[in-house]
């Protein structure tokens, strides 16, 4: 299976600007949406049957005291769809050590059907996909978080004070833009979502 | 109080007798008469072997036997001898030879003029005489001197200096020699195999320090007593126990204390030395290098030999020898799917031998030993919440017994004739879940085999410049059951298997294995030798990482994987200078068959079936080896260039069984240029300074050819192996040993040794990798972390390190 982790926090959007990285607030409710840094892969070879606890799946930093909105996603996957992500976690995120697995070719599915030497990148994988989701609110935590500016960390920057001439005309909210990593599209779960 | 062995003293006797024997007479006028020198230890009376005797008259000499003798005839006439072994005074004698003489010499062991050298041949004209090539005999006295790893003596490392061998980094579990892997050299620790000769990682080797008596290293013609291993033989002997008083040998350091009791149990009789070191060094890691901060590490290794003497013609012998590591290294990577804390290692090694040689006549003997050798190493793993550890072992049983005849018929011919069998009980590994419930327990099934062989070997003066050895070795291997032979599809999926009961043959190979090496000589001091020498390997170290601790799998040939072979050939250039230095050339060629690979993504980890993992290649190694030696005098050293070239070659036709287009390759132990150089000052009595320099080409590692995104990861795509270097590896030790006893007679005597590792603090890397340079934390916000190539390097600083080291006699 595969674990897929997004939290989805309120955030700002982000605007780039003549080689300047501004912060703006959003113009209208907008999530980041962070995913898990770490591949989590996992083989029940050796506990098939059993429950497991403890199984680390992430973390949340505790960047911003905003709440947060955490989905679990497990794909479950067959065992070659296995050896080829393991291959791919063991060449991007497990070369540092000692031990090292040496760096090895990530050979998929996919193949020329005309040249079979040919090397094709990238797997076809079907997976059945099951989801959890938890809501949870972080602000009665206590602890300082590392950044109480919920843009990561990132100073907000005034932009009428930071650079002239400025662009016209001045822009105070940037558009929530739908990638990967936002949305304005409200998480199904999240709680009391008007109080924020 | 002085006493000799009854045994030696038998055998000389029995020498001397048949030496008159074969006295020849000679047509000319002046009388010929045999001079007899026997030389002992003046500290015990036993005999001395490999002793070199110079006669000025006709600058010509050789070296004592075994029982301390060196016999020559010459006319009548008056004789300067020079007789010198190293790590004694050397003792100067004259006389007038008129009748037939036996001298009897009493050396001295120099307690402050030891030479530093590391690599002394025994003879000085042995290196140019004998027929064997590759070869290297290192006595104690010489190793210990190595300025080594962290202020250790330390037999791994000595050995790296040596051209020809190499290791894998700073840390290595073991050497390469000329160019082959690391489980391709047979070590033998009183001829039990050690299958995991590192401590701590690969940072230094296992063996007893203070009960070594010396290392023969074989790497060309391998003597057909020895086999089962393709690229070298590393012969390390403990020593024989022969005292008549106690003796206390140790010493206090910064990474492990040593204490050596060497005692007689029943005078004359019964034997022992006993010696053991423990380093408990978790608090030094982190002065070591930041890497290491979480680093616990802790070991212990002990060596004990009793020696019995039931009769003046048997002499039995038992070692064993124990030596454990745990430690605890934020340095490894965590095996996948046990969920756990931490994870922390074990490793044991447990082995005995049991050898009995009986004197059967005047110059023939039967020598019988049996080995049983255990390694076991294990993984815990810690369970997060539970207090609960897993614990994944594997473990190696050996055992052995080997019989040998061996006769010197004369002066040119002498022989031996043996038979071995080696059982190999493996066991892949188990998995104990302990008391939790979150994992199944594994066992997976013992692997039995069994490898017999014969073997001889005859070496033959044919001639005054001519030496041969000539040698054969036979070799059977079986495997037997149980044993599940599955048959396989085009996609590798199982579609039949076939079972074999407990014993039932499952498959057998065999193989003769020649061995030759012939000497020429030039001249009184240089000579041309040639060499080849076949070896097949039944039992390999499969791992698909940069090292194979701690999850590598020992695995014995079966009806998939084939045994390895190997075909060296040498040809070698000798000469000495002015009895004051010894210059070598060597150059060999080896090609091997059935080098195990990996396949990609490979995983070995309780997998009972090992044949999709895997692919055996081909391989061939190359190289010139030139090599200047000083091995005596005030200033003294050696210094050795090699150029070597270690090529593998893949022949699969479907991508995963490719390696490289299936052209050549560079092995990882490919090492184009090395060089080696040590020189050592003896300035007084007091102090010794060394100097060791070695620099050699990088590591071949592998390099990206590209990248690509999934979703926000940067993934690095290799599609070949081996396609770069890392830089030229460089390194500077310096060692200063300052002994302070006044009196050469003191019964308490030490010495203080400062060692300093890496003196002007190169950062070598051990490894290049890929990783991306930051978390996607900030990464995601103005698009995707860049992928980085980092430099690990472990060793990346100097390290001092100070030791005490007495002797009490």
């Amino acid at each position: 299976m595969v674990l897929d982790f997004p939290p989805y926090q309120r955030g700002q959007s982000a605007w780039y600007l003549s080689n300047r990285d501004f912060t703006y607030g959003c113009d209208v409710p907008c999530w980041n949406i962070d995913y898990n840094d770490e591949t989590k892969i996992f083989s029940d070879e050796l506990s098939n049957g059993l429950s497991l606890e403890s199984y680390e799946i992430g973390n949340v930093p505790l960047f911003s005291v905003n709440p947060f909105f955490l989905t679990v996603q497990q794909f479950n996957i067959n065992k070659s769809a296995y050896n080829y992500y393991k291959t791919l976690k063991d060449v991007s995120e497990n070369s540092s050590s000692l031990n090292a697995p040496l760096p090895t070719a990530l050979v998929g599915n996919l193949y020329n059907t005309n040249d079979l030497q040919e090397f094709v990148l990238g797997r076809f994988t079907v997976a059945s996909e099951s989801n959890i989701s938890i809501f949870q609110d972080r602000t009665e935590f206590g602890d300082q978080a590392v950044s109480n500016n919920s843009a990561y960390g990132r100073q907000r920057l005034d932009p009428e004070i930071y650079e002239m001439p400025l662009p016209e005309p001045l822009t105070f909210f940037a558009p929530c833009q739908e990638t990967r990593f936002r949305t304005s599209i409200v998480p199904e779960g999240w709680y009391n979502f008007n109080q924020n | 109080m002085k006493y000799s062995f009854l045994n030696y003293h038998f055998l000389f006797l029995l020498y001397l007798s048949f030496s008159v024997c074969n006295s020849q007479n000679n047509s000319t006028n002046q009388n010929i008469y045999r001079l007899q020198i026997s030389v002992s230890n003046s500290e015990d009376n036993n005999p001395l072997r490999d002793v070199t005797v110079l006669i000025d008259q006709i600058n010509s000499g050789g070296i004592t036997d075994k029982n301390g003798d060196y016999i020559i005839e010459m006319y009548e006439g008056e004789y300067d001898l020079t007789i010198s072994y190293l790590g004694f005074s050397e003792v100067k004698k004259s006389l007038y030879l008129n009748k037939d003489l036996k001298l009897d010499i009493l050396m001295e062991e120099s307690k402050e003029e030891l030479s530093e050298v590391i690599v002394n041949a025994i003879n000085l004209n042995d290196n140019v005489e004998s027929p064997q090539m590759g070869v290297f005999k290192l006595a104690t006295r010489d190793l210990i001197k190595i300025p080594s790893g962290l202020g250790e003596f330390d037999v791994l490392r000595g050995m790296t200096l040596l051209a020809g061998v190499n290791n894998a980094g700073d840390v290595s579990n073991g050497i390469s020699v000329r160019g082959g892997s690391l489980d391709q050299n047979l070590m033998l620790y009183d001829q039990a195999p050690v299958f995991n000769p590192t401590h701590l990682f690969g940072l230094f080797s296992v063996f007893t320090p203070d009960v070594i008596s010396g290392v023969d290293m074989y790497q060309a013609n391998i003597p057909s007593k020895f086999g089962g291993r393709m690229a070298s033989v590393l012969d390390i002997k403990v020593k024989n126990p022969y005292t008549d008083k106690l003796k206390l040998e140790g010493g206090v350091g910064l990474v492990s204390s040593r204490l050596t009791v060497t005692t007689p149990i029943i005078k004359d009789k019964l034997l022992m030395i006993a010696g053991g070191r423990a380093g408990f060094t978790d608090f030094l890691f982190p002065m070591f290098s930041k890497k290491l901060e979480n680093t616990k590490a802790n070991f212990i290794d002990n060596t004990i030999k009793l020696l019995y003497l039931p009769s003046e013609n048997d002499q039995i012998s038992f070692t064993h020898f124990y030596t454990t590591d745990f430690y605890k290294l934020d340095l490894i990577t965590n095996i996948e799917n046990i969920s756990s804390s931490d994870n922390s290692y074990d490793f044991s090694t447990f082995n005995q031998t049991l050898s009995w040689i009986r004197s059967i006549s005047e110059k023939a003997f039967i020598k019988t030993t049996f080995v049983n050798s255990n390694y076991s190493p294990k993984t815990l793993f810690k369970e997060s919440e539970a207090n609960n550890t897993i614990t994944f072992q594997s473990q190696i049983n050996f055992s052995k017994i080997n019989s040998e005849y061996s006769k010197k018929v004369n002066e040119k011919l002498d022989y031996y004739i043996g038979i071995q069998a080696n059982r190999y009980n493996i066991n892949p590994g188990s998995l104990d879940p302990g008391n939790g419930n979150s994992i199944n327990p594994v066992n997976l099934n013992d692997e039995i085999s069994y490898e017999l062989s014969g073997y001889s070997n005859v070496n033959f003066n044919p001639s005054e410049n001519i030496s041969l050895s000539l040698g054969l070795r036979y070799t059977n291997f079986y495997l037997n059951g149980p044993y599940t032979k599955n048959e396989y599809d085009t996609d590798g999926l199982i579609i039949g298997s076939q079972l074999f009961g407990e014993g039932e043959k499952v498959q057998s190979y065999s193989g003769i294995e020649p061995r030759f090496g012939a000497s020429l000589k030039l001249s009184d001091d240089s000579s041309i030798k040639i060499s080849y020498a076949k070896i097949n390997q039944y039992i390999q170290n499969i791992y698909n990482s940069t090292t194979p601790l701690p999850t590598s799998r020992w695995k014995t040939s079966d009806p998939f994987i084939l045994p390895q072979s190997n075909n060296t050939y040498g040809l070698g250039l000798f000469k000495n200078l002015n009895s004051k230095f010894e210059l070598s050339i060597e150059g060999y060629y080896r090609s091997t068959e059935n080098n195990l690979t990996y396949k990609p993504g490979a995983d070995f980890f309780l997998e009972q079936y090992l044949e999709n993992d895997v692919i055996q290649i081909d391989g061939r190694a190359y190289g010139i080896e030139f090599s200047l030696k000083k091995p005596s005098g005030r200033i003294n050293g050696w210094m050795n260039y090699t150029w070597a070239k270690s090529l593998l070659k893949s022949n699969g036709n479907s991508i995963s069984q490719t390696i490289n287009s299936n052209q050549w390759y560079d092995s990882e132990f490919d090492r184009p240029h090395t060089f080696n150089g040590t020189i050592n000052f003896e300035t007084d009595k007091f102090n010794t300074w060394s100097f060791n320099f070695t620099a050699q080409s990088g590591r071949p590692y592998t390099v990206a050819n590209g990248v690509f995104e999934i979703n926000d990861k940067s993934v690095p795509i290799f599609l070949e192996r081996n396609n770069a270097r890392l830089p030229f590896y460089h390194r500077l030790d310096f060692s200063w040993k300052v002994a302070y006893n006044k009196d050469d007679y003191d019964r308490w005597r030490g010495d203080w040794t400062l060692t300093i590792y890496n003196l002007y603090g190169a950062k070598n890397p051990l490894n290049r990798y890929y990783t991306e340079k930051n978390g996607s934390q900030f990464g995601n916000f103005f698009g995707k972390s860049p992928l980085g190539s980092f430099n690990l390097s472990v060793v990346n600083s100097v390290f001092v390190s100070i030791s005490y080291n007495f002797k009490f006699q």
